[in-house]
């Protein structure tokens, strides 16, 4: 598989295509705002006590990204949420292997050089939120 | 005869990545042996402190600091030149000693083109700030910022060449405006001072500002290329060493040259590289150069619109730069893509916020030549893009 092709898995590209719960939620208990300078990456998250939405702008893959932590975070409470997120960032800020069988996607850093602020984007978002 | 080929055996860097496309020279330029041999031999031959040294060494570095000095007026035909430690460094000086000069109603004039360094120390000040407008072409719009240019104005701080759209403006023609007015001038020339010498020379302007890094040089080190008589106007950039002639506990006098802007160990080595950049340049024809990295942005527009692709702007008057943006795939990706096929390009908004929110864009993928590029590394970025569309189509 080629460097591209290992950045660009088919699981995340079919993930930013078809992406979770993108959508504009402006009646949500609460909002946030997953942004990149650097790049004008811009994710709104809409959080509600159910569920959680994304829409906005943004690359293949910290659209997938967001895409993947709505998925893994839905009906789980803020400490469980943080906890998820913190493992996470964990791994990858230490390239750790990834267990969980749907974020392993984001393994190895090395794969993803240049790219890491893509995937963790949305995920300090949400970390700096819940611990307000 | 310009032979693109001929020089890119100049750029070691070239040697170790031959089928590099390096089309990021916007951002930085690599580096041709004379000035990384110039950097090395300085470290191994004449390193020592500049000023006050009275041995010999000392003295042999005092030269190449002073000659190169005299070499950037000489090339660029101005008065005088003070290091810094790059564009954003010196326009960033140039705002905080001219705010000591300006009156509450005095309003500074900048325009919508701006690197957001040529932008943000100006917002820093207590003034009001006037923006001009660019057309859609992405040109300056000369009439706009006629309009805001008042009594009150004392600043008016421009960009040369477009980072980000490429566009030359014509600043002779905003000399000629400002001419008999009491306003500084000052030319962000980050973009133009490696090819247009002789436009920088022609223009009136109080000052200019770039960083060597852009034009071959070594990274590190600035320019401001300024009038005696603008600078005598103005309070000492930072307060060190080399600056003075009489200190007591609670005061100093200070000199009345340029050393006084130039306070603490300057970059010695970048600066011997500097000398050895102006050599390199003045062995081209820049006239040359222009016309051949303008023709490679007309070719690389006219083949990437051929296949759909949209380029920001139109401009009259377009240097090697051209920017441009996917349709759905984001200019992250693109440039992912791009590094795949060995072709380097910057996706963002390159620090130009204001002519992202103009096109209604977030970023874009930005393409920029310089005179190692050819007409095959078009192609290889054309066909590269006819890929892309086709891998996330």
């Amino acid at each position: 598989m080629s460097n591209l092709d290992q950045i660009y898995k088919k699981q995340i590209l079919e993930e930013a295509k078809h992406p979770f719960h993108f959508e504009k939620r402006e009646g949500s208990l609460e909002q946030i705002r997953a942004y990149n300078p650097i790049c004008g990456d811009r994710f709104d998250l809409y959080l509600s006590e159910n569920d959680l939405h994304f829409h906005g702008f943004g690359c293949t893959i910290s659209k997938a990204s967001t895409s993947f932590m709505l998925r893994r975070l839905e009906g789980k409470t803020d400490q469980e949420k943080l906890e998820i997120i913190n493992e996470f960032l964990k791994s990858i800020d230490q390239n750790l292997s990834i267990n969980d069988p749907m974020l392993k996607v984001f393994e190895n850093k090395e794969t993803f050089r240049g790219r890491l602020d893509c995937i963790i984007l949305p995920w300090k978002a949400l970390k700096e939120k819940l611990e307000e | 005869m310009f032979n693109s080929s001929d020089i890119k055996k100049n750029f070691p860097i070239f040697d170790h990545y031959p089928d590099l496309v390096f089309a990021d020279n916007a951002s930085t330029t690599q580096k041709p042996s004379n000035v990384i041999d110039a950097i090395s031999d300085y470290y191994k031959t004449s390193n020592a402190n500049v000023h006050r040294a009275v041995y010999d060494l000392g003295v042999k570095s005092d030269e190449i600091y002073h000659n190169t000095r005299l070499k950037l007026c000489q090339f660029y035909n101005k008065e005088e030149a003070i290091f810094t430690g790059g564009t954003t460094d010196g326009i960033n000086k140039l705002a905080r000693a001219i705010s000591t000069i300006l009156e509450n109603d005095s309003n500074i004039v900048v325009s919508e083109m701006e690197h957001h360094s040529n932008l943000l120390p100006w917002q820093a000040l207590h003034n009001e700030l006037r923006v001009a407008r660019m057309t859609d072409t992405g040109d300056l719009d000369l009439a706009h910022l006629a309009s805001l240019i008042d009594d009150q104005t004392r600043v008016v701080s421009l960009v040369h060449i477009s980072n980000t759209l490429g566009s030359i403006n014509d600043l002779s023609k905003v000399a000629n405006l400002l001419a008999g007015r009491n306003c500084i001038f000052i030319v962000d020339a980050a973009q133009s001072c490696l090819l247009h010498r002789d436009s920088i020379s022609k223009i009136n302007a109080d000052a200019f500002v770039f960083g060597a890094h852009k034009m071959f040089g070594p990274s590190g080190l600035g320019v401001l290329l300024a009038k005696q008589k603008f600078l005598d106007q103005l309070p000492s950039f930072d307060l060190g060493g080399g600056m003075v002639t009489e200190v007591e506990e609670q005061h100093a006098e200070f000199r009345k040259d340029i050393s006084r802007f130039e306070a603490g160990t300057p970059p010695l080595a970048q600066v011997a590289g500097m000398h050895a950049t102006l050599t390199y340049l003045e062995g081209l024809d820049l006239g040359q150069c222009i016309t051949h990295t303008h023709s490679l942005a007309i070719k690389l527009r006219e083949s990437l619109s051929e296949i759909g692709v949209q380029c920001l702007g139109n401009p009259k008057d377009l240097s090697g730069i051209v920017s441009a943006t996917f349709g759905e795939i984001h200019p992250h990706d693109a440039a992912s893509f791009l590094n795949s096929k060995n072709i380097a390009v910057r996706a963002g908004h390159h620090c130009t916020q204001l002519i992202m929110k103009k096109y209604d864009i977030h970023a874009s993928v930005r393409f920029s030549f310089s005179i190692y590029n050819d007409l095959s590394d078009v192609e290889k970025i054309v066909d590269a893009v006819k890929s892309m569309k086709k891998y996330f189509g």
